[in-house]
C-alpha cells in the first residue's frame, strides 16, 4: 500500500502532532511504504491569488510549468493509493492551510476535468482507494451537527469525488476536545494508531 | 468565549445582519449533494458566534460556467436589490 500523509498543523508538539506520530507508527506497522508533506514547515503557499485564478482553466497535464511550486504534490498525489490527512478542525472545516492545498493543488487536470459545455466535474484521482482523515474537535458531537459537519463532509464528499468511484472513506475524529480528560485523549491516540494498522 | 464550564459562548453579539454573497461552478444539485459547506458555514457555524438572534441572508449562484449572461445579470440586479434593502 502507498499511504500519502497530508499533516497541517504549525506546531509539532501539539495533540495533532503526536497523532501524525500515531498514523506513521500504525503505518509502518501495516508495512505500508509512506510519504509525508508538512504543510506550514514546507512553507507551502496557500493563497490561491490572481495569476492562479487566470489559469484556473488551463488543464495542469498540458501546461505543468504554469503552477510549478505544486509539482512534488501533484507527483504525490498520482503516486499513492491512501490519502491520509491529519488536521485540528477550525471553523467547523480545514484550517486555511489545508483548505489552500485544496484550492492550489487539487486543479483542473490533477484532481477533475472539465469537459466542453458542461458543468459537471469529472474525477481524475482514480488512483486513490481510500481517504483517511484524522482530526480534532474543540466542540461536541452536536454541536458539530448543528453547524452542519462542514468538515467532514469536505471530505467524505466533495474530495471524495475526485477519487475512485470505489473510494472508502474513514474519518477518526476526537469530539469535545476541550474538556476531554487526559485518559480520553491518551485513548484516542490509541485508537488512531490501532485503525491505521488495519488500513 | 468561553463560559465557566468550558463552552464556546457567542462573542460577536453585535452583529445582526450575515450576508453570503457569492457563486458557483456546479450546479445545485451537485452542491447539496457535498452538503453546500459555505451555505452552512455562514448560516451556521458562524452563528454560533454571532448567536442564533442574527439574521442571515444567502445569495448564492449556482452553476454559472452554463449560465446565460442574461440569467448572470439577473444575479447582479438582484444582489443589488437586496443590498439597498438592508
Amino acid at each position: 500500500m502507498k499511504s500519502y500523509v497530508v499533516f497541517c498543523h504549525p506546531t509539532h508538539d501539539s495533540f495533532i502532532g503526536s497523532a501524525l506520530e500515531r498514523v506513521l507508527a500504525g503505518l509502518e506497522r501495516a508495512g505500508h511504504e509512506v510519504r509525508v508533506s508538512d504543510l506550514y514547515a514546507e512553507g507551502f503557499r496557500p493563497e490561491l491569488d490572481e495569476h492562479d485564478r487566470k489559469v484556473h482553466l488551463v488543464d495542469h497535464r498540458q501546461q505543468p510549468e504554469l503552477r510549478p511550486d505544486i509539482a512534488r504534490y501533484v507527483e504525490n498525489l498520482r503516486w499513492c493509493d491512501t490519502l491520509i490527512m491529519v488536521y485540528p478542525t477550525w471553523w467547523a472545516g480545514q484550517p486555511a492551510m489545508l483548505k489552500g492545498w485544496f484550492d492550489r493543488v487539487w486543479v483542473m487536470g490533477v484532481a477533475w476535468d472539465l469537459p466542453e459545455g458542461t458543468n459537471r466535474i469529472r474525477p481524475l484521482l482514480r488512483n486513490i482507494h481510500s481517504l483517511v482523515a484524522v482530526t480534532s474537535h474543540g466542540s461536541s458531537k452536536w454541536v458539530n451537527a448543528i453547524e452542519g459537519e462542514t468538515g467532514k463532509r469536505t471530505m467524505t464528499r466533495a474530495l471524495r469525488f475526485a477519487c475512485n468511484v470505489r473510494c472508502r472513506t474513514h474519518w477518526i475524529a476526537f469530539y469535545t476536545i476541550d474538556r476531554a480528560s487526559h485518559a480520553a485523549r491518551v485513548a484516542f491516540l490509541d485508537r488512531v494508531e490501532r485503525r491505521m494498522a488495519k488500513l | 468565549m468561553f463560559n465557566e464550564q468550558n463552552k464556546v459562548r457567542p462573542g460577536l453579539t453585535n452583529v445582526q445582519r450575515l450576508v453570503g454573497i457569492t457563486t458557483y461552478g456546479s450546479p445545485w444539485r451537485y452542491i447539496k449533494t457535498i452538503n453546500d459547506n459555505g451555505r452552512r458555514t455562514i448560516k451556521r457555524a458562524l452563528r454560533l458566534s454571532t448567536g442564533w438572534g442574527t439574521r442571515s441572508r444567502w445569495l448564492p449562484l449556482y452553476g454559472m460556467d452554463t449560465l446565460s449572461a442574461a440569467k448572470r445579470e439577473r444575479f447582479l440586479d438582484k444582489v443589488e436589490k437586496v443590498a439597498r434593502s438592508l
